[in-house]
């Protein structure tokens, strides 16, 4: 399940005030998040939750879910 | 202001930091980006959008390394190959070519850095040049700026050695996006690009004024004595022989000094007069407020003497308790912390970024000498019971000149700071005047004064527009720095402005004033001339109408 943290970093990054974001939500149902955004997003998620993804980490994400079973994965190793 | 950038990475992922910091310093701006990698066919075809949409600037960002993508050579010395080599040559032929097609674009180029990851290590210097290689292509590129005036090179080398290419790339991104700046770097090279419009803009700050003890030496005078202040040329005291050594040559850029410390002038004197190395000299300080008053207070007097807005003024203090009372009394200040290790003061003055400079003119080197001429002034206006014999006194000279190569940047420099004796802000750059130069509708002057205390240099600028078919001379803009306001020049300047209405055949001179916050100095120049109000702002001279004698303590000098 997206967690709060991540579902308002990611509003917080687009500048939105809401927006339903779930597991399947894709970037392309979100206004704002094109390719350029995808990357400061990572980036800041990498800085807010102290973790660090692979490259190939980073193409494998398909959806808003794929990111959080990373940090939990990430931050569950720590 | 029309903004280009052009690049051969995904440069795009600097635009949101970029944007944020530009609409602190420029309200309406437009970005235009061709997308990455367009660069030379956008300046290789005259029909491109670049062409278009002729901006005023262009942000020529190319990496280097990015050429590097074929074998590399060992046998060759610089060891790249053909190829790479043949790509710089193309990019140094498309620099000339919009150089030369946009003579009023101001151009800014990255100058070259080698990525780490190609560097040959040990072999660098030795057997390779690489290295030595990006050094004379960044050698070649800054002839080429002495070739160009419209070009300007970014020293992004520099900012990569200061903080490290580890500490500004992601290769992450790199390979996935066509950019390796990671956030610290997109920040880093914003800062870059800012500073380089700030200078552009002529966007800083007029005067220090700093405090004394553990500022400018480290200790308190009044208790530890000269002999016990640390300042000196090694050792923990070097760190404010250094801060000194920084502020000097800030000072020599034109940037006035002013001491605002709560001490007794005598000790402080002694330290001045004593101590070998405090490299900076009563004679650097246009104002010196040495005494037990509050800060607040010695900085608004220093303002007024100076006749300089506090906005102009960047306060450095080690006290917390001084700088928070400033802040808060007098927030147009700029109160920047000083860190509380005096060992990081210089880096600190030069990550300031309220000083930045593309060129230094004449003006600037003798402003503060300037400065302290005024003060000379003043006190010998006290000794004067009307200001007519005061003026008489002075023995002026105005110089009056049509804009020439050797004038322009200083004409530009004052169009673009001057905020009190400025009748219509109007801030054209380069380009604009450049453009203006070449029409016979617009005539450029500027004006310098010197008197028996000296010279004073390039001080105004006006602007005449002629429109012959009404018989009509327009001034679009009259500015003067503050430093010689209050000595009647408007009126001599308006009296040239007539004469020359009179040679152009022209019978009516039309002004406007277009209020700001700041320019209420130059408000009532049309009224106490003569002129008369037809709308709010605008006011008009009929020549014919009226006879004009200049006030016998002027000798003007129209060359």
């Amino acid at each position: 399940m997206v967690s709060e943290k991540l579902k308002n970093l990611i509003l917080k990054e687009l500048n939105l005030s809401d927006f339903d974001i779930k597991d399947e939500t894709l970037a392309k149902d979100v206004p704002g998040w094109d390719s350029l955004k995808n990357f400061t997003i990572i980036l800041s998620i990498e800085e807010e939750f102290g973790v660090k993804f692979l490259t190939e980490e980073i193409l494998s994400i398909k959806n808003v879910g794929d990111i959080q079973k990373l940090i939990d994965l990430k931050v569950g190793n720590n | 202001m029309k903004l280009t950038f052009l690049s051969n990475y995904s440069i795009e992922f600097v635009f949101d930091s970029f944007k944020k910091k530009l609409s602190s310093i420029l309200k309406k701006t437009e970005i235009f980006y061709p997308g990455f990698n367009q660069y030379l066919q956008q300046i290789h075809n005259p029909q491109s959008e670049l062409y278009k949409k002729n901006p005023e600037i262009i942000f020529l960002s190319v990496d280097f390394n990015y050429y590097l993508n074929s074998e590399f050579d060992l046998k060759n010395n610089p060891p790249i190959s053909q190829e790479s080599i043949k790509q710089i040559e193309q990019l140094f032929e498309a620099i000339r070519i919009i150089a030369e097609k946009l003579p009023a674009t101001t151009i800014f180029v990255d100058n070259f850095f080698l990525d780490s990851n190609f560097n040959f290590g040990t072999l660098e210097y030795n057997y390779f040049g690489l290295e030595k290689y990006i050094i004379e292509l960044n050698i070649s590129l800054s002839n080429l700026a002495n070739q160009y005036k419209n070009l300007k090179i970014v020293n992004l080398s520099q900012m990569l050695n200061r903080f490290g290419q580890k500490n500004l790339f992601d290769y992450r991104l790199y390979y996935l996006t066509k950019s390796k700046w990671n956030k610290k770097g997109i920040e880093e090279l914003s800062n870059l690009y800012i500073s380089h419009l700030k200078a552009y803009l002529g966007i800083r700050k007029k005067c220090i004024a700093v405090d004394l003890d553990n500022t400018l030496w480290g200790g308190i005078i009044g208790q530890d004595g000269i002999e016990n202040i640390q300042l000196s040329n090694d050792g923990p005291g070097k760190a404010y022989y250094d801060f000194q050594l920084a502020l000097l040559n800030l000072y020599k850029q034109g940037i006035i000094l002013t001491i605002c410390s709560k001490n007794s002038e005598n000790v402080v004197n002694e330290v001045f007069e004593k101590h070998h190395y405090m490299i900076l000299k009563p004679e650097h300080f246009a104002v010196k407020k040495i005494n037990w008053n509050n800060k607040i207070e010695n900085l608004v007097e220093t303002a007024k003497e100076l006749n300089i807005g506090l906005d102009s003024i960047v306060f450095l203090d080690d006290s917390k308790f001084e700088r928070e009372l400033v802040k808060q009394q007098l927030p147009q200040v700029e109160v920047p912390d000083l860190p509380e290790d005096s060992s990081l003061y210089t880096s600190f003055l030069k990550d300031l970024d309220f000083f930045n400079f593309h060129i230094l003119t004449d003006d600037d080197f003798k402003r503060n000498e300037s400065y302290r001429l005024n003060i000379e002034r003043k006190k010998s206006e006290s000794s004067f019971s009307n200001i007519e014999d005061y003026l008489r006194s002075l023995q002026m000279k105005i110089e009056i000149k049509e804009i020439d190569d050797f004038t322009f940047p200083r004409i530009v420099q004052l169009i673009q700071k001057t905020n009190q004796f400025n009748t219509t802000t109007k801030r054209y750059t380069d380009s604009d005047i450049g453009k203006m130069r070449n029409s016979e509708k617009w005539k450029i002057y500027s004006f310098s004064v010197s008197d028996k205390f000296g010279d004073n240099g390039i001080v105004g600028v006006f602007i005449i527009e002629i429109v012959k078919e009404k018989s009509e001379i327009i001034i679009d803009s009259f500015i003067m720095s503050c430093r010689v306001i209050g000595r009647d020049i408007e009126k001599a300047i308006l009296f040239f402005i007539v004469d020359l209405a009179k040679k152009v055949g022209a019978e009516t001179i039309c002004a406007e004033i277009i209020p700001t916050s700041k320019n209420e100095p130059c408000r009532i120049v049309y009224k106490n001339f003569g002129f008369y109000q037809i709308e709010e702002n605008k006011w008009l001279l009929n020549i014919n109408h009226k006879s004009f004698e200049l006030p016998d303590y002027f000798q003007i000098i129209s060359l």
